[in-house]
Formats: C-alpha cells, sequence, structure tokens
C-alpha cells in the first residue's frame, strides 16, 4: 500500500500522467480516502488546469498564416531559376570530369561541353545516392546535423566524433554507398589545407587528410586511404566527390571489415 | 531521398557523386508544398502562444514563428512521415529562440524565486482557514488571463518554457526533453520548480492586486 510521502513524491507525475498504470492506480486509490492527499491533489490539478487555460488564449493568427503562406511560395519558386542553370552544372560536372582525369590519369582524351554519356548515365543511377544538402544550413549545429543524418539515413546520431572541429566544417555530404550510410565532411581547417572525410557507418569512422590541388582557379583535394582514392571539390558550397571503380569496391570492402 | 543526387559514371570507370540542383524543380516539390501546408500550417496558434511566452513581445514572436515555418520547410524533406510533426515543429522552433532570439528578447525583471517550499499555495490557501471546499476558486476567479500571462513571463526561461510546454502543450516530459534537448530528469525538476514558482507568484501578484491578504497582515 502505497503511503501519503510516496503519493507526494509522484503527485505532480500523476497528474502529468507520466507514472505507469500500477502506480496510477494506487494513488488513485490512496487520495480517494485521504483527505490531505487529496486537497493537494485537487489544487495541484487545479491549478495546471487554470493556467493551461489562461496561458492558451492566443491572439488572431489569420494575418501571420498569410504571411507565412506567402513566403513559402516565395521560397518554393526558387528553385526554378536554379533549376536553369542546369547546364552550367553539366558542364561543371563534365569539367571536373576533365581535370581529374587529366590529374589522375594524365589522359589527354577529354574535350569540353556537357558529356551526354554523363546526362545519360546520371539519368539511371540515381539510385546510389539517398541524400544531398542541398544547401548549407545557416548556422550548422551539431543538432541539425544530427537530426538530417537520424532523419535520413537512419544515422545514429551520438556518433558524432568531431565537435572539436565542428566550427570549421565547411559542408556535409550524407549519402548511402552501396546500401551502406556513409557520410562525407568537409573541412577545411584554418591555416591548414587539406580534406578530411568522415565515412559513418555502424561507429566506425574513416579520416584521410588530402592533397590541394589547383586547375584552372578551382580547387580539388585527392584523398587516399586504404588505397582508395577519391577527388573532391566544392561546388556551390557543396561537396562533390569523385570516387574510382576500384576505390570503390576497394572501400566497400573496408566499410564490410570494420 | 531518392532522386536529390545523381550519381554518373563515365567508361574511364569513375563514379560522380554530385547533388542535383534541379531536384526543388520536381513535382515532389509541388506535393511536399502541399502536404507542408496541409500538416504545418495548423499548428500556427500553438506556437503562437508558446513563442509569445519565449520572446515575450508580440513582434518578435511572430517573427520567431515565421522563421521556424521556412527552416522546417527547407527541411521538410527530413520530416520522418508519420511521426509527430508537432513536435517536430516545436523543436525546431525551440532551437531558433535558443540560437538567434534569446538575446533579442526583452527581458523584463525576472523574479528570483529562491526556495520557495513545498505546498505553497496550499499552504498559503490553508492559513487563511479557507482549506474547505474550493479554496483556490476565489483566487482563481479574480485573476486575468494578462495577468497570469505576466506572472509567467516573469519565470526564469528555462521554467517558463518547460511550464509552457507541459501545461499547455501538453508535451510528455521525453517530448520536452527532445525538444528542448535536456534530459529527462531535468525536465522533471524543472517542471517541479516551475509549479512552485508559478504558486508563489501567483500569490505574490494577487497580493499586490489585493485581491488577497496575507492573515499575519
Amino acid at each position: 500500500m502505497i503511503d501519503c510521502r510516496k503519493v507526494a513524491q509522484h503527485l505532480y507525475e500523476y497528474i502529468d500522467r507520466e507514472v505507469d498504470s500500477k502506480t496510477a492506480a494506487e494513488i488513485e486509490a490512496h487520495i480517494k480516502l485521504c483527505s490531505p492527499c487529496f486537497k493537494e491533489y485537487d489544487l495541484e490539478a487545479k491549478l495546471k488546469e487554470f493556467v493551461c487555460r489562461k496561458a492558451a488564449a492566443c491572439p488572431g493568427t489569420d494575418e501571420l498564416k498569410s504571411r507565412i503562406l506567402e513566403e513559402l511560395r516565395k521560397v518554393a519558386n526558387e528553385p526554378a531559376e536554379r533549376g536553369k542553370r542546369i547546364w552550367l552544372w553539366t558542364g561543371g560536372v563534365a569539367a571536373a570530369a576533365a581535370l581529374i582525369f587529366l590529374f589522375v590519369f594524365g589522359l589527354p582524351h577529354i574535350g569540353g561541353g556537357p558529356d551526354p554519356m554523363i546526362v545519360q548515365a546520371a539519368a539511371e543511377h540515381q539510385n546510389h545516392l539517398v541524400a544531398t544538402v542541398p544547401r548549407l544550413p545557416e548556422e550548422i549545429s551539431i543538432d541539425s546535423v544530427n537530426s538530417l543524418l537520424e532523419s535520413q539515413i537512419g544515422f545514429d546520431p551520438e556518433v558524432v566524433y568531431f565537435s572539436h572541429i565542428w566550427p570549421q566544417m565547411r559542408a556535409f555530404h550524407a549519402a548511402t554507398w552501396n546500401g551502406r550510410s556513409a557520410a562525407c565532411l568537409y573541412f577545411a581547417p584554418e591555416g591548414e589545407e587539406g580534406i578530411s572525410l568522415l565515412i559513418c557507418q555502424d561507429a566506425s569512422r574513416w579520416m584521410p587528410r588530402g592533397k590541394k590541388v589547383r586547375r584552372s582557379g578551382k580547387e580539388y583535394v585527392m584523398a587516399s586511404h586504404n588505397g582508395c582514392l577519391m577527388v573532391f571539390w566544392t561546388w556551390e558550397g557543396m561537396l562533390c566527390c569523385a570516387v574510382g571503380k576500384e576505390s570503390q569496391e576497394k572501400l566497400l570492402n573496408f566499410t564490410r571489415s570494420v | 531521398m531518392v532522386g536529390n543526387a545523381t550519381t554518373s559514371e563515365t567508361e574511364k570507370g569513375f563514379t560522380f557523386f554530385v547533388p542535383n540542383p534541379n531536384f526543388n524543380t520536381s513535382v515532389m516539390a509541388n506535393q511536399n508544398h502541399r502536404e507542408f501546408e496541409e500538416l504545418a500550417i495548423p499548428h500556427t496558434d500553438a506556437l503562437l502562444r508558446t513563442a509569445l511566452r519565449m520572446t515575450r513581445n508580440q513582434s518578435d514572436a511572430e517573427d520567431l514563428v515565421q522563421e521556424a515555418f521556412l527552416k522546417a520547410y527547407r527541411f521538410f524533406d527530413r520530416f520522418e512521415r508519420g511521426t509527430n510533426i508537432r513536435a517536430w515543429l516545436f523543436k525546431i522552433m525551440t532551437n531558433l529562440f535558443i540560437n538567434s532570439y534569446r538575446n533579442r528578447a526583452k527581458r523584463p525583471q525576472e523574479t528570483s524565486f529562491d526556495e520557495v517550499e513545498e505546498n505553497f499555495l496550499y499552504n498559503k490557501l490553508a492559513e487563511e482557514g479557507r482549506a474547505g471546499t474550493n479554496p483556490e476558486k476565489e483566487l482563481f476567479d479574480k485573476l486575468y488571463t494578462d495577468e497570469v500571462q505576466q506572472v509567467l513571463d516573469r519565470l526564469p526561461e528555462e521554467f517558463r518554457m518547460v511550464v509552457m510546454l507541459n501545461f499547455v502543450e501538453g508535451f510528455a516530459y521525453r517530448e520536452i526533453a527532445e525538444i528542448m534537448g535536456i534530459e529527462l530528469g531535468t525536465v522533471k525538476s524543472r517542471l517541479h520548480r516551475g509549479r512552485k514558482m508559478l504558486q508563489k507568484g501567483l500569490w505574490d501578484h494577487a497580493k499586490k492586486a489585493g485581491y488577497v491578504k496575507e492573515k499575519s497582515e
């Protein structure tokens, strides 16, 4: 049998419906019989109801609602203009591809202009990636990145190792890599050149430093780890990443082994 | 979110991962837009009344709500369908308030509430020999809405917020913990202390306004 002390201890949780059903039944039975406890309960419950009623009063929001809807429509129409730059973007990809091949293989056979093969292949391989961050959040916080990772790729948000260097983070890119959760984080630590890559997968981490290359005014970073080669560059504040097929297989083996 | 990015392969065996800027113009964006309006906009009233108690200022509160909606809209593809959108919106708004509005918020004098004893209001009412039936009725009947809101506004922010989220918005302790990014135990203890402060605040206000008299006076 529950006593007055225990009722007092759990009274607020009882009122807030935060106790289990067994405790709730015990408290209910007790306050039916115990007048001081009932009076306490009654006053607290009424106080809650009273404050709720008074504080729930809200000034009209019709004007605010229409203002918000208008703003939302404005935002919704913005990306259409971005879309017009698709060709510019594709050209950029082709050019980047050319530069990377030149750099990696020294092959002189790449021409300019959008590569129809890339456009074609792009249409066919959409399923490889599940998530990107189209635009950097204005203020990047661990919370926002956590909730992004959590909601998008079911990534355990506790596994963020880099809080101490977080302020230097410039971009990140969440993806699945051959069905495995992965996130690329691009860091530009002050006074240091290079890139850090984090592959988050079952709490494993992978963080190579890269070598910075400059071609035609654009910076590329080559990173290699465990024999995997990757080339990164940023585009409109986003991190783009190219991975060799061979490296991709190695990478897959690497993530399987951890 | 399949289709938000593009993978392309070349004959040289390189795979490119690049964000697709055309994504937002897809049909999906239109569906998202409608869905967002239907799911999120009905919570405007709730968000505004809590924003008012957070910022304690009408125009800041409206700006905060609007900004929270825009932010939620931008991140809507990360909202897990079927989960509680109300809690999600409140979390976004609370983060926004803490990160960028808190310092702007006009700070009326916050009452210091050191050591409010347990059962404060109950004891006060009992002292006056009013502990019969409905001793609180007289007090509650006299207090106007704006007076109660003023009393709330004088609670220190961390207590005011948990009281609003629990009393008014009806969030469970673990939801409040999630929204405010604090421990469950912290929610409990803030709510406990918040209640005591509220009792003292209401009593002191009622005394000042002449609604009640202390027995000793």
